[in-house]
């Protein structure tokens, strides 16, 4: 049965073409689209996911990992303390000028480290060495945050907060939710690119010992330091995206757009698949009239629309892929996470269902008497 | 007009197809336009039977009836000793598929199918599996000589070998009553002729029962009988002349009359038949 459903499926390339173009379309639209969206959104959390922190600590109402308030630094030693926790790190995060050579300023964010330890510094270098931030008035920026900087090169000098920085190694594809280039430098100089006491500090970073889980050391952090908030890295990624996705309402703009767009292609398809089951109907008829039973011819509308779907699904993957890989960028990266592609095919292939169904009544109300009526 | 007893004995067999007091009227809103008045017919295995007569007769309805494909407003109708009013939709689409093979005036081949393909079609929504479906669809194709055709897509073909896939299609199921719906209508004279000895040599051969509506006088000489339909009545039944004289005798049932024929009630009769 399958068979002759796809065979006669092919027969009408025409028909076919047109409806797998609005598969196709479909998947391509909500992979990309998507992809960019993740992309976007997950720039929000990349500090926090790319970091080297099981744990991030923070003050009890963080809620956005490049917009901390200030803890005391000398807590951290209640956290030392707690059992899996195999070291902690002040961590610094705040907003400054930059002054540029031009005269011109940017806004940057200063992501200062422990120098003794170097957690939660720049990764993806592509000029310099991480420890360089070591030297005088050391900084790493990104490559791709060039332009906005006037085209820094190792061992030019720029003014961060009234004081003198100095390029001395760069990152590629940190680029935050923000529009603010990250700048990465040691926790004390960062403190006084921010105008803030040299104790100033964010974060708290943990690395777990071996054995033990996130969750049980954040409960245990959070239960003899209740002052603070503790969480996972995976956690704490969230909570930074959910503030952007619903303080901004982008999740609702960019899902809105993808969702219009994705109907439009859907819309297309149910409305080819109707077409071409009205095209045809004298063969349905035809089937009817030599034995096949409603079930039977609804069978091969099925099928039809199965295979249509995943023939479109595989095409439309493969584009998105293609489109993937020649188009993201650190600017606007597309990140097609492997549910979404799962997403989008299981939807495509529930409305290519769906829009079999719309038929469903013109078949059974096809008159095998038809074929005998010339 | 005599026959022989051995003649009889295979066609006096029970009726495969029987109606009694069939009556079907179509209603176009409020208006009802009755179609058969009262039909009583019995066909016998192995009998060719061609309904003929104007249009609006009523023998594409009768035919529609016979195949399960329409219900009649009274009367009863039996196809193989089964009364069709009794069964469910369902039963009446397995029906079709398994005991009835029909011919199309316009041959209703699927396009985008080989002739392979679409002479396995009944074998397919059988369920039968793809080689076995393969190896009879070929055998059948043989028989109506279309072995080289087989891989030809069916948009490839002349209608008469169009009608020949569409009468391979209705055989290769092995149904006992082939239906034929005016066959020769989309066909010249020459294929027309042709394809109506293949239909006949095949139900002489393999002992089937046909039943063909037909407007064409001109293929009126392969029938056993030919019913002549009026205003949804059987008005005469003929005994075609060829029958009588044909040097092929064997092939042709030869009633010594029409009642024996079974076609008709005496009632029904024209006067002085």
């Amino acid at each position: 049965m399958w068979a002759l459903a796809i065979k006669t499926l092919v027969a009408d390339r025409g028909k076919l073409l047109t409806a797998l173009v609005g598969v196709v379309f479909s998947i391509v639209l909500v992979n990309v689209q998507g992809g960019l969206f993740v992309g976007l959104i997950r720039k929000a959390g990349m500090l926090v996911d790319c970091g080297e922190a099981d744990i991030w600590v923070g003050h009890r109402n963080i809620h956005n990992a490049d917009l901390p308030r200030d803890i005391p630094e000398r807590w951290i030693h209640r956290v030392r303390a707690v059992p899996g926790v195999r070291r902690a790190e002040p961590y610094l995060i705040g907003v400054t000028d930059m002054t540029l050579p031009s005269g011109a300023f940017e806004w940057v964010v200063v992501v200062g480290v422990e120098p003794s330890s170097l957690m939660g510094n720049a990764w993806n270098l592509v000029e310099g060495q991480p420890e360089a931030i070591l030297q005088t008035d050391g900084i790493i920026v990104d490559v791709c945050e060039s332009r906005k900087l006037e085209h820094p090169q190792i061992g030019s000098l720029l003014e961060l907060g009234g004081r003198r920085a100095r390029v001395v190694a760069k990152s590629e594809g940190i680029m935050g939710f923000l529009i603010m280039p990250y700048i990465f430098t040691t926790r004390q100089r960062a403190a006084a690119y921010l105008r803030r006491p040299a104790d100033a500090c964010s974060y708290f970073l943990v690395e777990l010992e071996p054995g033990y889980t996130a969750e049980s050391v954040c409960a245990e952090i959070r239960r003899r330091v209740p002052e603070l908030a503790a969480y996972s890295r995976q956690q704490y990624s969230r909570i930074t995206i959910d503030y952007w996705m619903k303080r901004t309402g982008l999740g609702i703009s960019f899902g809105a757009a993808t969702l219009l767009g994705l109907l439009v292609g859907l819309i297309m398809v149910a409305q080819t698949l109707y077409a071409s089951v009205l095209d045809r109907l004298e063969e349905f008829g035809t089937l009817k009239a030599i034995g096949a039973s409603e079930r039977q011819v609804y069978t091969i509308v099925f099928a039809q629309a199965i295979s249509m779907a995943l023939a479109g699904a595989i095409i439309g993957l493969l584009l998105a892929g293609t489109i993937q890989r020649l188009f993201s960028t650190p600017y606007a990266p597309i990140i097609i996470p492997a549910w979404l592609s799962l997403g989008s095919c299981a939807l495509v292939l529930g409305i290519c269902l769906l829009a079999s169904l719309l038929p469903y009544w013109r078949i059974r109300k096809v008159d095998p008497l038809m074929v005998l009526q010339g | 007009m005599t026959t022989t007893t051995s003649q009889c004995d295979v066609r006096q067999s029970g009726p495969v197809i029987r109606a009694a007091a069939v009556r079907k009227s179509y209603r176009n809103g409020a208006s009802i336009t009755p179609v058969l008045d009262g039909i009583d017919l019995e066909v016998r295995q192995g009998e060719c039977v061609f309904l003929a007569g104007p249009s609006g007769s009523g023998k594409t309805t009768l035919l529609s009836i016979f195949g399960c494909i329409l219900s009649a407003d009274d009367g009863q109708v039996e196809i193989l000793g089964r009364d069709v009013s009794s069964l469910s939709a369902f039963q009446r689409s397995r029906l079709r598929l398994e005991k009835l093979g029909f011919v199309f005036q316009r041959f209703h081949l699927i396009k985008g199918l080989t002739v392979l393909e679409n002479v396995c079609v009944p074998l397919v929504l059988r369920g039968t599996s793809t080689a076995v479906a393969r190896r009879k669809a070929e055998n059948v194709l043989e028989i109506v000589g279309l072995t080289g055709h087989a891989r030809t897509s069916v948009q490839n073909l002349s209608a008469g070998q169009c009608q020949r896939v569409a009468i391979a299609r209705a055989l290769v199921g092995d149904p006992e009553i082939i239906l034929a719906d005016e066959p020769t209508a989309s066909l010249d004279g020459a294929n027309g002729q042709q394809v109506m000895e293949l239909l006949r040599r095949l139900v002489v051969q393999q002992q089937r029962t046909a039943l063909v509506v037909t407007h064409d006088p001109r293929i009126f000489r392969f029938a056993d009988r030919i019913l002549h339909l009026e205003n949804g009545r059987i008005a005469r039944c003929e005994i075609p002349a060829q029958a009588d004289s044909a040097s092929d005798r064997n092939l042709y049932w030869q009633p010594a009359t029409l009642a024996q024929a079974g076609a008709v009630q005496p009632a029904v009769l024209p006067a002085g038949v």
